[in-house]
């Protein structure tokens, strides 16, 4: 795994990068107007902890997280043991409802982004806003694209903050917020590129997937390049360490190209 | 003497240019290439652009070095971007002069440096003081009139940078930050809190620019004019930045700007200009519109914050406020409602903090002040003097823990110097400082450093004769103090008078003279005051009795600040009832909320809020220790395990008869994948919390529990997250070894002093990004020589056993389980 900060226990981190607008406050994602909701976020938080969870509202009793509970008919076997398992599954339920709700309350995402050159040189070599760069993937992913939009967005400084506080006083807390922090970026940002294609496809453009700098062979150092161009610390304040790490550590960047729609399609990328 | 700009500025409304960046960018600079970068290669361009704003009408040229303190070289991008400032203002100075105005002025521009400061990010906190200085220097010797530091969006970074300038230049300090829409720093802070650090740093001008429109920006400004006296400058975008097909667009033009730019004006700022999207055309519309609005003139009090310039008239309207403290984010006010400073971070009397101290567990020492955060504490007191140990580090270090994770002021609490020093440079806000006295030295040493780096201080009343008897003498001493105090440019709202709880077991009038005192100081002196509630009962039965009846006295006598225990529920239920006798608990829902947190009233008290479904399931049967903590009930596995101690059980034999084995359950679970990995912590948060039972109970017998090895954890340099690594440590712990945490970012060499000082025989290393895979191979190759016997295992997000393999890493951890296997198979091998 060449990329992006996955972070420890396998909890996949933001991916990163960076544009010259932030968002504007009314196209802040609502956190109750969310199209994914809460059920689903929860789903990605178990997801994410490695735990079978088939949890939607209304299914409480379902044990979770237990040794050979799979699914209702095991917890029809009623037992002493069942109860306290259940009662485990609740509490692990209580403890990731309550980690999502302590990081969409501390999280103040913010995104920014801007729309650059691009152009494919000899010899496999890309040129993104004027700075080349040699990598297959990225070039396989933008083949087509007339421009690159340079996308960054974080869940800003208090959200790590919250973080650090748990991984002092509460472990078990602290590795649920790491998944609700994940699950919670990736679903902001899925509202807000939504809002980018929709402006694009005014113009008769579409926009391809993501890219971030350390997916395939496009190597997590292009961070650097990416700093320079769009600028996120000045417009959202994610910054970039020695190391080539965000922060704050949940953020993301990403390379998105921009190609001609077919005419009458619907929405090719979606 | 006062600056030209300073006179200036006293005399009329000031105006600054326009953005930088944006104009260059109109004239062909590429995006990504930095505006610096010009001053060399075009400086005509830019020369062109200062013209243009000077012919806009503007009093105040910022230099184009926004980035130098990031960029490669600071020194040669500030002096270059200076000069042509300075040319530009030259050439205008004589026009300027016959229409009897001072001016046009240079400032040397200080933006961001584009990092973090540590330890959210990897910028230690005097390399950007360093490379601020740096830019600053060059900068003042090319000629600037002033430094105007601006678009700060983290109090940690703007402080570095007012430090930078006070400590290296002579020049005025105009300071500016950018708030978003909700009216904060991207790091948290709010108008008071940044109004509140800056006065404190003595800064000439504050101010806001950028990330908003004059629309936004206004109330914004209207917060910050009301909680300063200092001259206010507003330099807004044009508009609230939109992106239009992922261009950046600024809608406001030159006319809506000028409009907004008069309500400023009115509104009492004193400094206006523009940041992004603006242009020279706007300046001019804003300066047409502004220049002969009334000029509203500073206030009287304005010149107390200047050094040697106090007294007397000390700023009415500030000290109606009272004294005001803050932290990276937030303030706390010292006037009508009490405030409760928590005393635990104290190692006075404290077996287990001493111990924790001395063992450099700083960890230990932040949950303290996270636990009375949580049990209501506005303040957190800092002690941290032990024999032994270094005060001053540990100070540095306490302070830069805390401030990491709490929002909370800090107090620090010190009587050396040098400790208070280190904190104060180290805090990132206007601190509490405990304590000065009427004693010469004292003073000397305590209010240079409150006047450096801003803060309010705690005044006992004693001096080189001792501690009066009587409230006269302990006034006198008050006075004596508040003036020494403006001789150094500190106003009397500084200061808080504490007027010294005494045993009343040693005197039985000690505690009525205290608050005779206090009493006294609320009306005849009008400051201030605090007092250490808990030392009046010293040497008696059932303290907890006669110290919450004390601070009710105390607070019935004008007492602003108390510093007492939190935890304590006698303290806390005098605290709340008091706070709802005298009016200041609408509807009583804040006592009423306090009495349902109570433990009678909470049936069983769960870990977290998370764990309350499991404990109340509890019905089969009476939960023994190992089943709380396979269940990973925290606070019922710490009492299951004091009553067990208390009944004379063997510590040693609930180790190995409930604690090991119910980690074993739990353990193999998660290696089986039935258990995952927030159960699995939280079985290790509940063990824990009964170790920590057990190590009070052995620490009092005089003993210890004997590790079954000594382990070196460190995430690897340029590694700044280390959740992993943590996460690995509680679970080593709680299998029974001593670990030593080096933290996160460490480098090689400081893993390899800590293996060879302590003998160690395995060390784990983290890593989580590709690019810190090499600082884990260095630090690996340097332990090869350092210390060959020495076992190395390795685990993070990027880690593979093929990369463990190419590193020579002994061993790869899959996940934390994993680790603790390997420790437990080593350790038991070599024993």
């Amino acid at each position: 795994m060449s990329g992006q900060s996955p972070s420890p226990e396998g909890f996949p981190e933001a991916e990163g990068g960076v544009s010259a607008a932030a968002t504007a406050p009314e196209d802040r994602p609502v956190f109750d107007a969310h199209k994914s909701g809460r059920a689903a976020l929860i789903r990605e938080m178990a997801r994410y902890l490695g735990m079978r969870l088939p949890l939607t509202s209304g299914e409480e009793e379902t044990p979770a997280g237990v040794p050979g509970a799979p699914g209702p008919e095991a917890a029809e076997e009623a037992a002493s043991a069942q109860t306290q398992a259940s009662s485990q599954a609740a509490a692990m339920t209580a403890l990731l409802e309550d980690a999502l709700d302590r990081v969409t309350a501390a999280s103040d995402f913010r995104s920014v982004s801007g729309r650059f050159e691009l152009a494919f040189l000899e010899d496999g070599i890309l040129s993104l806003a004027g700075t080349p760069v040699r990598s297959a993937s990225l070039k396989r992913n933008l083949s087509g694209c007339t421009e690159v939009l340079f996308y960054a967005a974080t869940l800003g400084a208090e959200a790590d903050r919250i973080l650090r506080r748990a991984e002092l006083s509460d472990m078990a807390l602290a590795s649920c917020l790491q998944a609700a922090a994940a699950a919670w970026i990736e679903a902001c940002i899925e509202d807000d590129m939504d809002g980018l294609r929709a402006g694009f496809r005014k113009e008769g453009l579409a926009l391809r997937p993501r890219f971030s700098p350390g997916y395939g062979d496009l190597p997590l150092e292009f961070q650097r390049d990416f700093f320079r161009i769009l600028r996120p610390q000045r417009r959202i304040g994610v910054t970039l360490t020695d190391a080539c790490l965000m922060v704050p550590s949940k953020s993301v960047t990403a390379l998105v190209g921009i190609y001609p729609a077919e005419p009458r399609a619907e929405d090719p990328q979606l | 003497m006062t600056s030209p700009v300073l006179s200036e500025l006293s005399r009329r409304r000031l105006f600054i240019d326009g953005a930088c960046g944006t104009y260059l960018q109109e004239k062909g600079l590429a995006p990504g290439r930095s505006p610096e970068t010009w001053n060399s290669e075009r400086p005509e361009e830019v020369l062109a652009m200062h013209r243009a704003y000077l012919d806009a009408g503007c009093d105040i040229l910022t230099a184009n070095t926004f980035g130098a303190a990031g960029s490669d070289d600071p020194e040669s991008a500030a002096a270059a971007g200076v000069r042509l400032a300075r040319r530009a203002a030259d050439e205008a100075a004589p026009a300027r002069a016959a229409a009897g105005k001072a001016g046009p002025f240079a400032a040397l521009d200080l933006g961001p440096t584009g990092r973090l400061l540590a330890p959210m990010g990897d910028l230690p906190f005097e390399e950007a003081v360093s490379l601020y200085a740096r830019t600053v220097r060059a900068g003042a010797a090319a000629g600037a009139d002033l430094v105007l530091i601006e678009t700060m969006g983290d109090t940690g970074e703007l402080r570095a940078a007012v430090l930078a300038a006070k400590e290296n230049c002579d020049l005025p300090v105009f300071a500016s930050v950018t708030f978003d829409e909700s009216g904060r720093l991207l790091t948290g802070a709010d108008p008071a809190a940044v109004a509140a650090l800056l006065t404190g740093l003595r800064v000439d001008a504050i101010g806001i620019n950028c990330s908003l429109g004059p629309e936004q920006l206004l109330p914004i400004a209207q917060k910050l004019l009301a909680c300063t006296d200092l001259p206010v400058l507003v330099s807004p975008n044009a508009g609230l930045p939109r992106t239009q097909g992922g261009l950046v667009r600024y809608d406001v033009g030159p006319e809506g700007f000028a409009a907004c730019g008069a309500r400023f004006a009115a509104a009492g700022v004193r400094l206006l200009g523009g940041c992004c999207g603006t242009t020279p055309a706007h300046i001019r519309a804003l300066i047409e519109t502004c220049r002969d609005l009334p000029f509203a003139a500073p206030a009287p009090g304005a010149a107390a914050a200047r050094p040697g310039t106090v007294s007397e008239n000390a700023d009415v309207s500030a000290a109606s406020r009272g004294a005001v403290i803050s932290s990276f984010c937030r303030t706390v006010t010292f006037g009508d409602e009490p405030v409760l400073i928590g005393e635990r971070i104290n190692p006075t009397g404290k077996k287990r903090f001493q111990q924790a101290l001395r063992e450099h567990d700083i960890d230990y020492l932040v949950r303290e002040g996270l636990a009375q955060e949580d049990a209501g504490a506005q303040v957190l007191d800092v002690n941290v003097g032990l024999p032994g140990i270094d005060e001053p580090a540990m100070m540095e270090e306490a302070v830069r823990a805390l401030q990491a994770v709490t929002p909370l002021p800090l107090q620090l609490d010190t009587s050396d110097p040098r400790a208070l020093e280190r904190g104060l440079r180290a805090y990132t806000g206007k601190a509490l400082i405990n304590s000065v006295n009427g004693k010469e030295e004292s003073m000397e040493a305590v209010f240079p450093l409150a006047a450096k780096y801003g803060g309010a201080v705690v005044a006992l009343t004693l001096d080189e004769s001792g501690i009066p008897d009587t409230a006269d003498g302990r006034i006198a001493i008050a006075r004596k103090i508040l003036e020494r105090a403006a001789s150094y440019g500190i106003p009397a709202h500084d200061i808080l008078i504490d007027s010294l709880a005494m045993a009343v077991s040693a005197d039985s009038r000690a505690a009525l003279v205290t608050l005779e005192t206090l009493r006294r100081v609320r009306e005849e002196l009008g400051c201030g005051t605090v007092l250490g509630v808990s030392n009046v009962s010293f040497g008696l039965p059932r303290r907890p009795a006669i110290g919450a009846v004390y601070l009710t006295m105390a607070l019935q006598n004008g007492l602003c600040a108390a510093i007492m225990n939190p935890m304590s529920p006698e303290m806390m239920t005098a605290w709340h009832a008091f706070r709802t006798l005298a009016g200041l608990d609408d509807r009583c829902a804040a006592y009423i909320d306090y009495c349902a947190s109570l433990p009678e009233a909470v049936s069983a008290a769960p870990s977290s809020p998370a764990a309350a479904p499991s404990a109340k399931a509890s019905a089969a049967g009476p939960l023994t220790l190992g089943a709380a903590v396979q269940r990973g009930l925290a606070s019922d596995a710490a009492r299951l395990c004091r009553e067990a101690l208390d009944a004379g059980e063997d510590p040693l034999a609930l180790i190995d008869g409930q604690l090991v084995p119910a980690l074993g359950v739990v353990g193999e679970g998660f290696e089986k994948k039935t258990v995952f990995l927030p159960g699995l912590l939280m079985s290790a948060e509940a063990a824990a919390a009964a170790f920590e039972e057990i190590k009070q109970k052995l620490l009092a017998a005089g003993q210890e529990r004997a590790a079954r090895g000594r382990i070196v954890l460190a995430t690897v340099r340029g590694d700044i997250h280390d959740i992993g690594k943590n996460i690995v440590k509680v679970l080593l712990e709680n299998y029974g070894f001593e670990v030593l945490d080096l933290g996160k970012d460490v480098a090689p060499e400081t893993v390899s002093d800590a293996v060879t000082a302590n003998g160690i025989r395995l060390v784990g290393l983290s890593a989580l990004m590709t690019t810190t895979v090499p600082s884990m191979e260095a630090t690996i190759a340097l332990l090869r020589k350092t210390a060959p016997d020495c076992r190395v295992m390795v685990g993070g997000a990027v880690m593979t056993q093929e990369y463990a393999d190419r590193i020579g890493a002994d061993f790869y951890g899959k996940d934390a389980m994993a680790s603790v296997r390997y420790a437990e198979q080593l350790f038991s091998a070599q024993e």
